[in-house]
Protein backbone atom coordinates (compact mmCIF):
# COMPACT_ATOMS: atom_id res chain seq x y z
CA UNK A 1 0.00 0.00 0.00
CA UNK A 2 2.83 2.32 1.03
CA UNK A 3 4.74 1.41 -2.14
CA UNK A 4 1.67 2.18 -4.25
CA UNK A 5 1.27 5.51 -2.47
CA UNK A 6 4.88 6.39 -3.27
CA UNK A 7 4.54 5.40 -6.90
CA UNK A 8 1.52 7.72 -7.18
CA UNK A 9 3.57 10.53 -5.69
CA UNK A 10 6.37 9.84 -8.16
CA UNK A 11 3.99 9.77 -11.10
CA UNK A 12 2.49 13.10 -10.09
CA UNK A 13 5.92 14.67 -9.65
CA UNK A 14 7.06 13.34 -13.01
CA UNK A 15 3.90 14.56 -14.70
CA UNK A 16 4.18 18.04 -13.20
CA UNK A 17 7.88 18.37 -13.96
CA UNK A 18 7.47 17.14 -17.51
CA UNK A 19 7.53 19.79 -20.23
CA UNK A 20 6.01 18.07 -23.26
CA UNK A 21 6.09 20.98 -25.69
CA UNK A 22 9.23 21.86 -27.62
CA UNK A 23 8.98 25.42 -28.97
CA UNK A 24 8.96 25.77 -32.74
CA UNK A 25 12.22 26.78 -34.41
CA UNK A 26 10.84 30.14 -35.52
CA UNK A 27 9.35 31.09 -32.16
CA UNK A 28 12.16 33.48 -31.18
CA UNK A 29 12.03 35.19 -34.58
CA UNK A 30 8.27 35.60 -34.27
CA UNK A 31 8.61 37.23 -30.86
CA UNK A 32 11.39 39.53 -32.03
CA UNK A 33 9.28 40.49 -35.03
CA UNK A 34 6.36 41.45 -32.76
CA UNK A 35 8.72 43.58 -30.71
CA UNK A 36 10.05 45.27 -33.85
CA UNK A 37 6.49 45.98 -34.97
CA UNK A 38 5.77 47.41 -31.53
CA UNK A 39 8.81 49.66 -31.72
CA UNK A 40 7.77 50.97 -35.11
CA UNK A 41 4.39 51.85 -33.68
CA UNK A 42 2.48 49.84 -36.24
CA UNK A 43 -0.46 48.08 -34.62
CA UNK A 44 -0.17 44.36 -35.03
CA UNK A 45 -2.99 42.70 -36.87
CA UNK A 46 -4.89 40.40 -34.57
CA UNK A 47 -4.47 36.77 -35.47
CA UNK A 48 -7.87 35.22 -35.95
CA UNK A 49 -7.81 31.49 -36.05
CA UNK A 50 -10.90 29.42 -36.59
CA UNK A 51 -10.78 25.80 -35.69
CA UNK A 52 -13.08 22.78 -35.80
CA UNK A 53 -16.79 23.50 -36.03
CA UNK A 54 -16.17 27.26 -36.34
CA UNK A 55 -14.31 26.71 -39.57
CA UNK A 56 -17.13 24.48 -40.85
CA UNK A 57 -19.72 27.11 -39.87
CA UNK A 58 -17.71 29.79 -41.64
CA UNK A 59 -17.52 27.76 -44.83
CA UNK A 60 -21.26 26.94 -44.66
CA UNK A 61 -22.11 30.64 -44.26
CA UNK A 62 -19.88 31.54 -47.20
CA UNK A 63 -21.40 28.89 -49.46
CA UNK A 64 -24.95 29.89 -48.47
CA UNK A 65 -24.19 33.55 -49.23
CA UNK A 66 -22.75 32.61 -52.63
CA UNK A 67 -25.85 30.52 -53.46
CA UNK A 68 -28.22 33.35 -52.49
CA UNK A 69 -26.20 35.75 -54.64
CA UNK A 70 -26.22 33.39 -57.62
CA UNK A 71 -29.98 32.79 -57.26
CA UNK A 72 -30.66 36.54 -57.09
CA UNK A 73 -28.52 37.13 -60.16
CA UNK A 74 -30.28 34.44 -62.17
CA UNK A 75 -33.67 35.92 -61.25
CA UNK A 76 -32.61 39.39 -62.38
CA UNK A 77 -31.34 37.99 -65.69
CA UNK A 78 -34.67 36.28 -66.33
CA UNK A 79 -36.58 39.60 -65.99
CA UNK A 80 -37.81 41.13 -69.32
CA UNK A 81 -35.60 44.04 -70.40
CA UNK A 82 -38.38 46.58 -69.99
CA UNK A 83 -42.03 46.69 -69.12
CA UNK A 84 -44.41 46.87 -72.10
CA UNK A 85 -45.65 50.33 -72.89
CA UNK A 86 -49.12 51.16 -71.71
CA UNK A 87 -51.90 51.64 -74.24
CA UNK A 88 -52.17 55.40 -73.60
CA UNK A 89 -48.58 56.07 -74.69
CA UNK A 90 -47.91 56.89 -78.32
CA UNK A 91 -44.47 55.77 -79.42
CA UNK A 92 -42.98 57.25 -82.54
CA UNK A 93 -40.51 55.38 -84.61
CA UNK A 94 -37.49 57.17 -86.14
CA UNK A 95 -39.23 57.22 -89.53
CA UNK A 96 -42.42 58.74 -88.04
CA UNK A 97 -40.40 61.43 -86.27
CA UNK A 98 -38.50 62.28 -89.45
CA UNK A 99 -41.79 62.50 -91.33
CA UNK A 100 -43.57 64.64 -88.74
CA UNK A 101 -40.78 66.89 -87.39
CA UNK A 102 -37.99 66.63 -89.89
CA UNK A 103 -35.70 65.28 -87.15
CA UNK A 104 -33.39 62.77 -88.71
CA UNK A 105 -31.83 61.67 -85.44
CA UNK A 106 -33.49 59.26 -83.11
CA UNK A 107 -34.04 60.32 -79.50
CA UNK A 108 -31.43 57.83 -78.30
CA UNK A 109 -28.80 59.13 -80.69
CA UNK A 110 -29.43 62.72 -79.58
CA UNK A 111 -29.08 61.76 -75.95
CA UNK A 112 -25.88 59.84 -76.62
CA UNK A 113 -24.45 62.85 -78.46
CA UNK A 114 -25.17 65.11 -75.49
CA UNK A 115 -23.53 62.63 -73.09
CA UNK A 116 -20.49 62.35 -75.33
CA UNK A 117 -20.09 66.11 -75.51
CA UNK A 118 -20.34 66.40 -71.71
CA UNK A 119 -17.78 63.67 -71.31
CA UNK A 120 -15.44 65.40 -73.72
CA UNK A 121 -15.72 68.62 -71.70
CA UNK A 122 -14.92 66.74 -68.53
CA UNK A 123 -11.89 65.05 -70.07
CA UNK A 124 -10.66 68.38 -71.33
CA UNK A 125 -11.02 69.93 -67.89
CA UNK A 126 -9.23 66.98 -66.30
CA UNK A 127 -6.34 67.36 -68.79
CA UNK A 128 -6.07 71.03 -68.11
CA UNK A 129 -6.12 70.55 -64.37
CA UNK A 130 -3.44 67.89 -64.58
CA UNK A 131 -1.29 70.14 -66.72
CA UNK A 132 -1.67 73.12 -64.40
CA UNK A 133 -0.94 70.94 -61.40
CA UNK A 134 2.24 69.65 -63.02
CA UNK A 135 3.43 73.17 -63.69
CA UNK A 136 2.92 74.02 -60.02
CA UNK A 137 0.99 77.14 -60.88
CA UNK A 138 -0.76 79.55 -58.59
CA UNK A 139 -4.16 77.99 -57.79
CA UNK A 140 -6.13 81.25 -58.21
CA UNK A 141 -4.56 81.88 -61.59
CA UNK A 142 -5.17 78.27 -62.59
CA UNK A 143 -8.87 78.47 -61.76
CA UNK A 144 -9.39 81.75 -63.60
CA UNK A 145 -7.45 80.40 -66.56
CA UNK A 146 -9.58 77.30 -66.60
CA UNK A 147 -12.81 79.26 -66.41
CA UNK A 148 -11.67 81.46 -69.27
CA UNK A 149 -10.92 78.39 -71.37
CA UNK A 150 -14.32 76.95 -70.65
CA UNK A 151 -16.03 80.21 -71.54
CA UNK A 152 -14.19 80.34 -74.82
CA UNK B 1 19.75 54.37 -25.15
CA UNK B 2 16.02 53.90 -24.88
CA UNK B 3 13.98 53.47 -27.99
CA UNK B 4 11.24 56.01 -28.60
CA UNK B 5 8.60 53.43 -27.85
CA UNK B 6 10.16 52.40 -24.55
CA UNK B 7 10.47 56.01 -23.43
CA UNK B 8 6.74 56.45 -23.84
CA UNK B 9 5.65 53.06 -22.61
CA UNK B 10 4.19 52.24 -19.25
CA UNK B 11 4.89 48.68 -18.26
CA UNK B 12 1.93 46.39 -17.85
CA UNK B 13 3.20 45.11 -14.54
CA UNK B 14 4.00 48.49 -13.05
CA UNK B 15 2.21 47.63 -9.81
CA UNK B 16 4.42 44.64 -9.20
CA UNK B 17 8.03 44.71 -8.16
CA UNK B 18 8.65 42.00 -5.56
CA UNK B 19 11.03 42.92 -2.83
CA UNK B 20 13.29 40.09 -1.74
CA UNK B 21 16.54 41.99 -1.92
CA UNK B 22 18.37 39.70 0.47
CA UNK B 23 18.25 36.90 -2.12
CA UNK B 24 19.88 38.94 -4.86
CA UNK B 25 22.44 40.92 -2.93
CA UNK B 26 25.13 38.29 -3.22
CA UNK B 27 24.34 36.81 -6.61
CA UNK B 28 23.76 38.36 -10.00
CA UNK B 29 20.80 36.96 -11.92
CA UNK B 30 21.92 36.85 -15.59
CA UNK B 31 18.33 37.20 -16.83
CA UNK B 32 17.83 40.28 -14.69
CA UNK B 33 21.03 41.71 -16.13
CA UNK B 34 19.75 40.92 -19.61
CA UNK B 35 16.47 42.74 -18.97
CA UNK B 36 18.40 45.77 -17.78
CA UNK B 37 20.37 45.62 -21.01
CA UNK B 38 17.08 45.48 -22.93
CA UNK B 39 16.07 48.68 -21.16
CA UNK B 40 19.22 50.22 -22.60
CA UNK B 41 18.17 49.22 -26.10
CA UNK B 42 20.06 45.93 -26.46
CA UNK B 43 17.80 43.76 -28.60
CA UNK B 44 20.26 40.84 -28.52
CA UNK B 45 19.68 40.65 -24.77
CA UNK B 46 15.95 40.37 -25.45
CA UNK B 47 16.58 37.54 -27.87
CA UNK B 48 18.60 35.74 -25.19
CA UNK B 49 15.73 36.09 -22.73
CA UNK B 50 13.27 34.73 -25.28
CA UNK B 51 15.48 31.74 -26.02
CA UNK B 52 16.01 31.00 -22.36
CA UNK B 53 12.38 31.31 -21.22
CA UNK B 54 10.28 30.16 -24.18
CA UNK B 55 10.12 26.51 -23.20
CA UNK B 56 9.24 27.03 -19.51
CA UNK B 57 6.58 29.59 -20.42
CA UNK B 58 5.01 27.63 -23.26
CA UNK B 59 4.79 24.52 -21.08
CA UNK B 60 3.40 26.47 -18.15
CA UNK B 61 0.64 27.83 -20.39
CA UNK B 62 0.13 24.50 -22.10
CA UNK B 63 -0.70 22.76 -18.81
CA UNK B 64 -3.44 25.34 -18.27
CA UNK B 65 -4.83 25.76 -21.77
CA UNK B 66 -4.20 22.32 -23.34
CA UNK B 67 -3.56 24.12 -26.61
CA UNK B 68 -0.13 24.55 -28.15
CA UNK B 69 -1.22 27.51 -30.26
CA UNK B 70 -2.74 29.30 -27.32
CA UNK B 71 0.28 28.55 -25.14
CA UNK B 72 2.60 30.01 -27.78
CA UNK B 73 0.46 33.11 -28.22
CA UNK B 74 0.38 33.69 -24.47
CA UNK B 75 4.14 33.18 -24.15
CA UNK B 76 4.70 35.63 -27.00
CA UNK B 77 2.54 38.20 -25.24
CA UNK B 78 4.53 37.72 -22.01
CA UNK B 79 7.74 38.52 -23.86
CA UNK B 80 6.20 41.63 -25.37
CA UNK B 81 5.05 42.68 -21.89
CA UNK B 82 8.52 42.00 -20.51
CA UNK B 83 9.97 44.24 -23.20
CA UNK B 84 7.49 46.96 -22.30
CA UNK B 85 8.30 46.58 -18.60
CA UNK B 86 12.08 46.64 -19.10
CA UNK B 87 12.57 50.42 -18.64
CA UNK B 88 11.00 50.25 -15.20
CA UNK B 89 12.43 46.92 -14.12
CA UNK B 90 14.43 46.84 -10.91
CA UNK B 91 16.08 43.51 -10.11
CA UNK B 92 14.92 43.23 -6.53
CA UNK B 93 13.59 39.72 -6.98
CA UNK B 94 14.57 36.58 -8.79
CA UNK B 95 13.79 36.98 -12.49
CA UNK B 96 11.65 33.83 -12.58
CA UNK B 97 9.34 35.31 -9.94
CA UNK B 98 8.85 38.38 -12.10
CA UNK B 99 8.30 36.38 -15.28
CA UNK B 100 5.71 34.06 -13.80
CA UNK B 101 3.88 36.91 -12.16
CA UNK B 102 3.42 38.45 -15.61
CA UNK B 103 2.61 35.04 -17.09
CA UNK B 104 -0.11 34.30 -14.55
CA UNK B 105 -1.70 37.70 -15.12
CA UNK B 106 -1.59 37.08 -18.84
CA UNK B 107 -3.35 33.74 -18.37
CA UNK B 108 -6.03 35.24 -16.16
CA UNK B 109 -6.62 38.10 -18.62
CA UNK B 110 -6.94 35.53 -21.36
CA UNK B 111 -9.58 33.64 -19.39
CA UNK B 112 -11.49 36.82 -18.67
CA UNK B 113 -11.44 37.67 -22.37
CA UNK B 114 -12.68 34.24 -23.31
CA UNK B 115 -15.23 34.28 -20.46
CA UNK B 116 -14.69 30.64 -19.84
CA UNK B 117 -12.18 28.25 -18.40
CA UNK B 118 -9.91 26.79 -21.05
CA UNK B 119 -11.03 23.24 -21.49
CA UNK B 120 -10.55 22.90 -25.24
CA UNK B 121 -9.84 19.45 -26.51
CA UNK B 122 -6.21 18.75 -27.24
CA UNK B 123 -5.27 18.66 -30.87
CA UNK B 124 -3.79 15.15 -31.19
CA UNK B 125 -1.22 16.49 -33.65
CA UNK B 126 0.25 18.71 -30.95
CA UNK B 127 0.05 16.36 -28.02
CA UNK B 128 3.47 14.91 -27.65
CA UNK B 129 3.69 11.92 -25.41
CA UNK B 130 7.17 10.99 -24.47
CA UNK B 131 6.75 7.53 -23.00
CA UNK B 132 9.07 6.67 -20.17
CA UNK B 133 9.60 2.92 -20.25
CA UNK B 134 10.99 2.85 -16.72
CA UNK B 135 7.47 3.58 -15.47
CA UNK B 136 5.84 0.68 -13.61
CA UNK B 137 2.53 1.30 -15.39
CA UNK B 138 1.57 -0.24 -18.67
CA UNK B 139 0.24 3.00 -20.11
CA UNK B 140 2.12 6.21 -19.42
CA UNK B 141 -0.19 8.03 -21.81
CA UNK B 142 -3.18 6.94 -19.76
CA UNK B 143 -1.66 8.36 -16.58
CA UNK B 144 -0.68 11.53 -18.38
CA UNK B 145 -4.23 11.96 -19.65
CA UNK B 146 -5.82 11.31 -16.25
CA UNK B 147 -3.48 13.68 -14.49
CA UNK B 148 -3.95 16.27 -17.24
CA UNK B 149 -7.70 16.21 -16.74
CA UNK B 150 -7.33 16.33 -12.95
CA UNK B 151 -4.90 19.26 -13.23
CA UNK B 152 -7.30 21.16 -15.48
CA UNK B 153 -10.08 20.73 -12.97
CA UNK B 154 -8.06 22.13 -10.07
CA UNK B 155 -8.75 25.72 -8.96
CA UNK B 156 -6.38 28.08 -10.74
CA UNK B 157 -4.34 28.93 -7.61
CA UNK B 158 -3.72 25.27 -6.76
CA UNK B 159 -2.71 24.46 -10.33
CA UNK B 160 -0.41 27.49 -10.68
CA UNK B 161 1.25 26.85 -7.31
CA UNK B 162 1.85 23.20 -8.21
CA UNK B 163 3.26 24.04 -11.64
CA UNK B 164 5.53 26.76 -10.30
CA UNK B 165 6.85 24.39 -7.64
CA UNK B 166 7.35 21.26 -9.71
CA UNK B 167 7.55 22.36 -13.34
CA UNK B 168 9.41 25.64 -12.83
CA UNK B 169 11.21 24.69 -9.61
CA UNK B 170 10.44 27.90 -7.79
CA UNK B 171 10.72 27.94 -3.99
CA UNK B 172 7.68 28.43 -1.76
CA UNK B 173 8.83 32.00 -1.09
CA UNK B 174 9.20 32.76 -4.78
CA UNK B 175 5.78 31.31 -5.52
CA UNK B 176 4.30 33.40 -2.72
CA UNK B 177 5.86 36.55 -4.20
CA UNK B 178 4.82 35.65 -7.69
CA UNK B 179 1.22 34.96 -6.69
CA UNK B 180 1.06 37.80 -4.16
CA UNK B 181 0.15 35.44 -1.32
CA UNK B 182 1.63 34.19 1.93
CA UNK B 183 3.87 31.15 2.07
CA UNK B 184 1.40 29.29 4.26
CA UNK B 185 -1.37 29.90 1.74
CA UNK B 186 0.86 28.61 -1.06
CA UNK B 187 1.63 25.47 0.96
CA UNK B 188 -2.06 24.95 1.53
CA UNK B 189 -2.85 25.26 -2.21
CA UNK B 190 -0.08 22.83 -3.07
CA UNK B 191 -1.23 20.33 -0.46
CA UNK B 192 -4.82 20.42 -1.68
CA UNK B 193 -3.77 20.25 -5.30
CA UNK B 194 -1.57 17.23 -4.74
CA UNK B 195 -4.35 15.54 -2.80
CA UNK B 196 -6.74 15.98 -5.73
CA UNK B 197 -4.18 14.61 -8.19
CA UNK B 198 -3.49 11.60 -5.94
CA UNK B 199 -7.20 10.91 -5.82
CA UNK B 200 -7.30 10.95 -9.61
CA UNK B 201 -4.43 8.44 -9.69
CA UNK B 202 -6.15 6.15 -7.21
CA UNK B 203 -9.30 6.16 -9.30
CA UNK B 204 -7.21 5.19 -12.32
CA UNK B 205 -5.39 2.24 -10.72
Amino acid sequence: MNKKHHSHEDSIDQFLAHQPIEPRDDFTDRVMHSIEVLEQGVPEEPVVEFSGWRRVALWATGIAAALVLAFGLSLSLEQPPSAPASDSTITLSAEDRALLFGDTRTQDTASADTDYAAMEDLLLMADQLAMLDTLDTDPDWAISELLDTQTL
Amino acid sequence: MLTAWQQQARPVSSDFMPDIAEETDHEVDPDAQALLAVASGDTRAMRAIVERWQKPLINYFYRSTKSRHEAEDLAQQVFVNLYKAAPRYEPRAKFSTFVFHIARRQLMNNWRTKKRKPLDAVDPEHFQHEPDHTQPYESTAEIEEALGIALEQLPEKQRTALLLLKQQELSYEEIAHSMEATVSLVKSWIHRGRKALKQAMEELT
